[in-house]
């Protein structure tokens, strides 16, 4: 079997694969999450994605844009329903 | 031959088979009970659209108001959708009973839930008239419950990009909507092929994320432990 080295250090013997980038990595830089290992580089992505989901902005975002469609989806559905009940009769 | 990592409609459909009679009770029915306003408002509105015919444009303060309140009550709906399919999803990754810790979904999971569902309702209603597309917006509604345990934070477009990164696997996707379609029929109840319909779905986006990301590996690792601890 080929024996696989670290991506991050030259001439260390891999211990496992990070499961995010697919990158042969030794111990030092394998750390397990949730039974999964992970590569420094993708785990601190994976925390800077949940940082980024303190900010208000995305909520702000997603109240606007849901409350605006619960009105039109409420005027849509109506006139939608009498028209296709006007074509079916 | 065969990719190795590729699913197969039928393994698909085989372990939603196996999943929804174990995380049934009391998930599925939950899921039942708080979608069952929302089946009562939309057969009231139907029978009284009926009963209106010519003169339904007449009355469009009250019918608006029946459809505000349709609109209102997919929130429950979609609450018990979504904790039916956290359940279903905790079963799969810790194969254990899963109790209303196992159940709970998080504030972003249901924001982005309820956001891809209203626009893909408003995108279903504007389809009506062509008669072909609403099924493929049922599956785009479908497919929005079972991926959103996936968003982690608020979005617009994040949302979006998991179902469309679920329809990649289309044949699967369609294989499913196609049998959920037929059994229905046989059924007779949206009720009863709703926790399949649901289910199927989350194992095919479970399954698909797994086989990408070695979550896969890890329980048939932990599989093969309690096998040879047991032994």
């Amino acid at each position: 079997m080929r024996v696989r080295f670290c991506v991050h250090h030259e001439g260390r013997n891999a211990h496992a694969l990070c499961m995010s980038c697919r990158q042969p990595i030794c111990q030092e830089c394998t750390t397990e999450w949730d039974g999964i290992n992970y590569c420094v580089t993708c785990l601190g992505r994976k925390r800077a994605a949940k940082r980024s989901g303190r900010s208000p902005f995305g909520w702000l975002a997603l109240l606007i844009v849901a409350t605006l469609l619960f009105m039109i989806n409420a005027r849509l559905l109506l006139h939608m329903s009498v028209f296709m009940a006007e074509v079916l009769r | 031959m065969k990719r190795a990592g590729t699913l197969t409609l039928s393994e698909v459909l085989d372990d939603a088979f196996h999943l929804v009679p174990q995380v049934a009770a009391p998930w599925a029915g939950w899921m039942a009970l708080l979608g069952l306003p929302l089946r009562f408002m939309q057969a009231h509105y139907i029978a009284e659209l009926q009963e209106l015919g010519t003169q339904a444009r007449e009355y469009g303060i009250y019918l608006g108001g029946l459809a505000l309140a349709w609109m209102l009550l997919i929130v429950p709906a979609l609450v018990g959708r979504l904790m039916f399919v956290r359940a279903c999803e905790t079963r799969m990754s810790t194969l254990a009973a899963p109790g209303f810790k196992g159940a709970r979904f998080t504030a972003a999971a249901f924001f982005c839930a309820l956001y891809t569902t209203l626009l893909i309702e408003s995108a279903f209603w504007l389809s009506c008239i062509t008669w072909v597309l609403p099924p493929f917006f049922i599956l785009l509604a479908g497919l929005s419950v079972a991926t959103a345990s996936l968003n982690e934070r608020p979005s617009l477009t994040g949302p979006i990009a998991k179902i469309f990164d679920a329809l990649r696997q289309g044949r699967i996707v369609f294989g499913l909507l196609f049998v959920i379609f037929v059994y229905m029929i046989y059924a007779g109840s949206i009720l009863l092929c709703e926790p399949f319909w649901l289910g199927a779905l989350s194992v095919q986006v479970h399954k698909a994320r797994a086989r990408r990301s070695g979550d896969d590996l890890r329980l048939w690792f932990e599989r093969v432990t309690s096998v040879a601890e047991g032994a």
